[in-house]
Parts: structure tokens; sequence; C-alpha cells
């Protein structure tokens, strides 16, 4: 045999194992879901939440797929959209039980997650909500799990810190008069009056496209400061829009993600005069900096704008690290002990806790840091960072 | 006082914006017997058009307003001629079909400018201040180009000859048709200038709003109030319930709250339908 012969076998030799090795990644499939709004006032969030999981399957994937038992298995997303009701999320859950998904990142909206939980607890599904649905994870649900931190753990410094800067005595927390305006709503005007601020709130019909009634009201009412956190970012855009124009001269408060939303409609940061907001995660962070240029890399599409784009992120991460620990994807209840054993940690961001304990009676809420941004006199300023301790 | 009135401004305001929309949409109904469920999406069109003519081609915002009502109008027409024409006289099918271009008119626009809204501002900003009441310039604007338009739709309506044939067909298609009026050329014409109204609208207000992709459902559920409101294909018992709904919504949101002003305007509409269920204007059942 020539020398010529043994390099050709060997090249050959080595093409096969490579198509081989590739073959028995193709072989088997890990399954994650997505449940949102994707229409709808909503679909800001949905999107985002999509984007975040299907960058997290793409980026596993571009690494050679994700390690299940002895086997490599590239990830696919199945998602659906719950379009923000209750009917929507208990679909989803039948939707993605019939595709063989029993892990799923959402959903988002308190009515979706209030229909989800107990069909999802019949399909043995984990899940990663996003909602603050006063019991959005609970004992009785122990495959629900909360990926975003609620008001109770970073509202309290949000509006300290705002109200020292702002000088603000009075507040309006405005909601849609549904369970997920409501709820949110509620617990934020509490948490406002805790800080001795005098608050009041205002619920409205979700779906609204016009303001111009409710701005008449709000400015015979005169509040200090709006608070838009309970609202889908589409319609605290047209409020704060519509504010504006009516020459209103306090403060915006959005104790929730979607503030770029409000800052856009409005004309841009140089027309606000007092914004301060949170973002789900520190975004400014140098880690989601890398998590950007990731995304911009593989997906091949700028980052969607709205937060919940990180949290999803996240929590795919999560859900994919604790398949692999339990060696399948196909049984909630090994998933949720899984994820339930290994502290949460995100590539980008670092080590972080699970609490909840306090608040769900359940230790199942992810607790990384959040961000808080900062408008004044038509100036952003650096974000805060706000760390998130365990209980 | 300043509220009281202020509340008043609100509703007028809202009352002209709401009739335009609603004009178009009892048109359709009226003359076709269509319940269009794609008018909330020709608002929006309407809006995206004027944004990408206004921001990408630099023209100046009344022109691409009126290119919006124009092109919107273009295509309602088209869309008849090809999707609605032949099933007209099933109600359920163009039901489904208005619906179904209604989905695709918004994915389309979701695909092409994402899920949030686009920065998208009225050319004139601040409010005329007088005794404490506000009203913001945009609005003035708005309600001048809505009047305006409404008055044109009453000339073409009631003054021309184009607009008798549509009441005619409108009335009895059956001895319209004998009376030598083609149908064929009513019904895309029709469909024509009730979309071009709805694109104007959107031209005009999504700049003072907000301009997603889904806020046509709202404009929608608006108009279809006011529509059975004011009597199912009946142009001026649309404006008459426009104002009327206009101005029940701002006193009751004013006084009572977001929510509980969603609610009495309801009650408020219900009532009136429990004393006339044809509506203020409406006849007791449609003949073409």
């Amino acid at each position: 045999m020539s020398f010529q012969d043994t390099i050709r076998r060997a090249l050959s030799a080595l093409s096969f194992a490579c198509l081989a090795a590739g073959a028995q990644a193709q072989d088997c499939e890990v399954k994650i879901g997505v449940a949102g709004p994707q229409t709808g006032g909503g679909s800001a969030w949905g999107l985002a939440e999509k984007a975040g999981t299907e960058f997290e399957a793409a980026w596993t994937n571009s690494q050679g797929g994700l390690q299940v038992g002895n086997r490599k298995c590239s990830v696919t997303v199945v998602s659906f959209d719950a379009q923000s009701t209750a009917a929507g999320g208990a679909a989803a859950s039948n939707y993605l039980a019939s595709q063989k998904v029993h892990a799923v990142v959402g959903p988002i909206v308190s009515p979706e997650t209030t229909g989800f939980k107990p069909v999802a607890k019949r399909n043995r599904q984990v899940n990663f909500s996003s909602s603050w649905v006063v019991d959005v994870i609970s004992p009785e649900f122990p495959l629900a799990f909360l990926k975003v931190n609620p008001p109770q753990v970073w509202a309290p410094t949000l509006v300290r810190t705002a109200k020292d800067r702002f000088n603000f005595k009075s507040a309006v927390v405005m909601g849609p008069n549904d369970q997920g305006g409501t709820d949110a709503g509620t617990v934020l005007a509490k948490i406002y009056s805790d800080n001795g601020v005098k608050t009041t709130t205002e619920w409205y019909q979700r779906g609204t496209t016009n303001f111009a009634a409710i701005v008449t009201r709000l400015m015979s009412i005169a509040p200090d400061t709006v608070e838009f956190a309970a609202m889908p970012p589409g319609e605290a855009a047209i409020l704060a829009k519509q504010l504006l124009e009516a020459g209103y001269g306090g403060a915006f408060g959005r104790a929730g993600a979607g503030a770029e939303v409000i800052i856009k409609n409005a004309g841009g940061v140089d027309k606000l005069n007092a914004f301060y907001w949170y973002d789900h995660v520190p975004t400014e962070d140098p880690g989601l900096k890398r998590l950007n240029a990731d995304y911009q890399r593989l997906m091949k599409a700028p980052v969607p704008e709205n937060s919940l784009v990180y949290s999803a992120q996240i929590a795919a991460e999560q859900m994919l690290r604790a398949i692999a620990s339990a060696g399948t994807d196909q049984d909630g209840d090994m998933i949720a002990a899984a994820l339930r054993r290994a502290p949460p940690e995100s590539r980008y961001l670092g080590k972080a806790v699970w609490r909840g304990k306090a608040q769900y009676g359940i230790n199942q809420q992810l607790g990384f840091p959040v961000g808080m941004g900062l408008i004044s006199n038509g100036k952003m300023e650096p974000q805060r960072r706000l760390d998130v301790s365990s209980e | 006082m300043e509220t009281l009135i202020s509340a008043g401004i609100t509703g007028l305001t809202l009352g002209t914006q709401y009739a335009l929309i609603s004009i178009g949409f009892t048109l359709v109904f009226g003359i076709l017997g269509v319940v269009n469920f794609a008018h909330g999406g020709f608002y929006i069109l309407g809006g995206y058009f004027a944004y990408s003519l206004s921001h990408a081609l630099g023209l100046p915002f009344a022109v691409a307003v009126l290119a919006a009502a124009l092109v919107t109008g273009l295509l309602g027409y088209l869309i008849e001629t090809l999707f609605v024409e032949r099933f007209a006289s099933d109600h359920v099918a163009t039901m489904l079909i208005t619906l179904g271009i209604y989905q695709i008119m918004t994915t389309s626009v979701t695909v092409m400018y994402g899920a949030e809204p686009v920065e998208f501002r009225f050319p004139i900003s601040g409010s005329l201040r007088l005794a404490g009441m506000y009203l913001p310039y945009s609005t003035l604007i708005v309600i001048a180009v809505c009047t305006l338009a409404i008055a044109s739709v009453y000339w073409l309506v009631f003054r021309t000859r184009y607009g008798i044939a549509l009441r005619a067909t409108a009335d009895d298609g059956v001895v319209a048709r004998a009376q030598g009026i083609p149908p064929a050329q009513m019904f895309p014409m029709a469909f024509g200038i009730a979309t071009a109204l709805a694109g104007l609208t959107g031209a005009l207000v999504t700049p003072m709003l907000a301009l997603e992709p889904h806020g046509g459902e709202g404009v929608l559920g608006r108009a279809f109030v006011i529509v059975i409101l004011g009597g199912l294909g009946s142009v001026t018992g649309a404006v008459v319930a426009a104002f009327i709904v206009g101005l029940v919504e701002a006193y009751s949101s004013v006084y009572l709250g977001g929510s509980k002003g969603a609610l009495a305007l309801f009650v408020f509409v219900m009532l009136i339908l429990l004393v006339r269920p044809q509506g203020l204007l409406g006849t007791i059942a449609r003949k073409a």
C-alpha cells in the first residue's frame, strides 16, 4: 500500500467517523415548549420569550447538541400562541402534550398561567411562568416554576429609590380590570403606600386603544407619578403618549418589563422628564452584552427589545440542563427534581438562587439580579443592578 | 367645571374618529350585506402605509395620509373583486374570508415591522390651553379632517347619482338591478370607499396613539357597537351613534373610571337595544 493510499484511507475513515457522529446527534431529539401571547397586545412579551428559547436551542445545537445519557440530542422548540387568555393557556398545555413536550418555557400573563397550571399538572409538564399572579407557584403544583422575580422582591427598593429621586407624594397605579392587571396592580399599590406615597388604583378594559377619556380623568386627579407596570407594553405606550400630549408633567413608573416601548412611543428619551422602570435582568451587564453578540451571530437577527428574551433564555438554559441531568425530556417529575437539585446558573449572568418559600410556600422561583433604569430631565442614567438574595 | 367641559370635548373628539371608522363598516354591510371583519386591518394598514411613506420615503405627513387612504381603498377594491364578490350572498363565507384576510394583514405587518409599536409621531405637538382645559393640536386637526371626510361621504351618498345607485342597491338589490344598476360595479367601489375611510382614520389617528399590528381589534369592536346601536347599514345612524358612544364613554370614564365607564357604555347600549332592537335609525330587516 502506497503512502498516498494510506492517507486516502485514513481520511475516508475520518469522514465516516464524523458522519456517524453527526448521525448520532441527529438520531435523538429533545423538545421544549414555549407558551405565551404571540398575537394581540401582549405579543411583544410572547415573541421575546419565543426568541429567547429558540436562541438557547440554537446555541445548544451549535455546541453539538444536548448530552442526554450517552447520546447527543438536537433541541427543537415547539411554540403555541396562548393569546393572553385562560383558555389559551389550557389549550397550550394540551397542544404541547400532544407534541410530546413536557418542559415548557411559559406561559407569560396571569390568565394564561391560571388556565395552564391545572391542565399541565394532569399532563405532567414542568413550566417556567413569568406571571405575577398571587399563586403562580405553590406546593399544590410542584411542576410549576417562576422565571422572574415578583414585585415583592425588588419593587420596595425601586419605589423608594424613585421616590427619593423624583420626590413624588401621590401615585396612580394603572391596570386592566382582569386578574393579570388587578393582581399585579394591587401588589404595587400596596408597595407605593408602604413607602408613604398616597396611592389609588385605576382599572380599565384590556384592549383599550384610545385612552383620551382616562387621560382626562388622570389630569383631573393630577398624581405626581403614574405607574404602568400592570399594563401590557403597547397599552402603556399609548397612555404615556396621550398623557404627554395633554401636558402631564409628573413622573412615569414602569415596575415591569417593556419600558423601551414606552420610551419609543413617547418620542424618545429627551421627551421624558422623569421615568423609572424595572428590567427582569440587568440588561447592561457585560454578560448580557455577550448574549447579545451570540444571539446576533446565531440567529442572524437583532435581539428583541423586550427584556423577557433574557429571562426566557435563562429559563430554557436551566430546563435543558435539568433534562440532561434527568436523562429524559419525557418525564416532568424527573425534570423538576433535577431543577430543584442544582442551584440556578447562567453562562451569561453567573450563579443565582432558588427562592419563593416565604412568599409562595415553595422554593421554585429563579433569583437572578434585576435592573433599574432611570431617565431624569430627558437624560438616560446608567442602569442600576439590584441583587436578589436567597431567603 | 373644567373637567366637565374637557370630558365633553374628549367625547366629541372620540365621536368624530368613531364616526369615520364606523361609516365604512356600516356602508359595506348596508350595500353588500357583508360583515367585514377585516375593517380593523385596513385601519392598521392605513397607519403602516402612512408611516412607511413618511418615514422611509420622506413624504410630507399630509401627502402620506392621503396616499395611505388611496392605497387602502385600492386594496379594498381588489380584495372585494377577487375574494368577497363571489361569496357576497353567503354571510358565513364572507365573515370567514374577511377574518382570514385580517389575520393575513396583522401577521404580515408583524413580520415586516415587528410586534412592538413603531415610532410614528404626529408632526405637530403641543396643546391649546383654555381656562384650565387642554386640547392637543393634533386632535384639532384630526377633528377637522374627520369632519371633512364625513361631509364628503354624505355628499357622495346623498347628493350624487353614484350615491343614489348605492342606496338603491342597499334598499332593494333586485329592483336596483332591474333599473340597470350593475352590482359588479357598485360592490367593489363601496368596499373600496369603506376601506379607504378605515385607512384614512388609521393614518390620522395611529400617530396620536400607537401603531402596532393588533391595534385594529379594539377599533373593530368599537365600530361593531356603534353600527349595531346606529342600525346596521344606516350611515346617519352610525354617525349619531358614534357621537353618543364617544360622549357616554368620555363622561362615564372620567367620572366613574375606565373599568366602570366601559360597563356603563355597554349597559347604555343594551338598554337602547331593548327599546329599539333594530338600532337608532335601522330598519327592521335588510331587504337587499
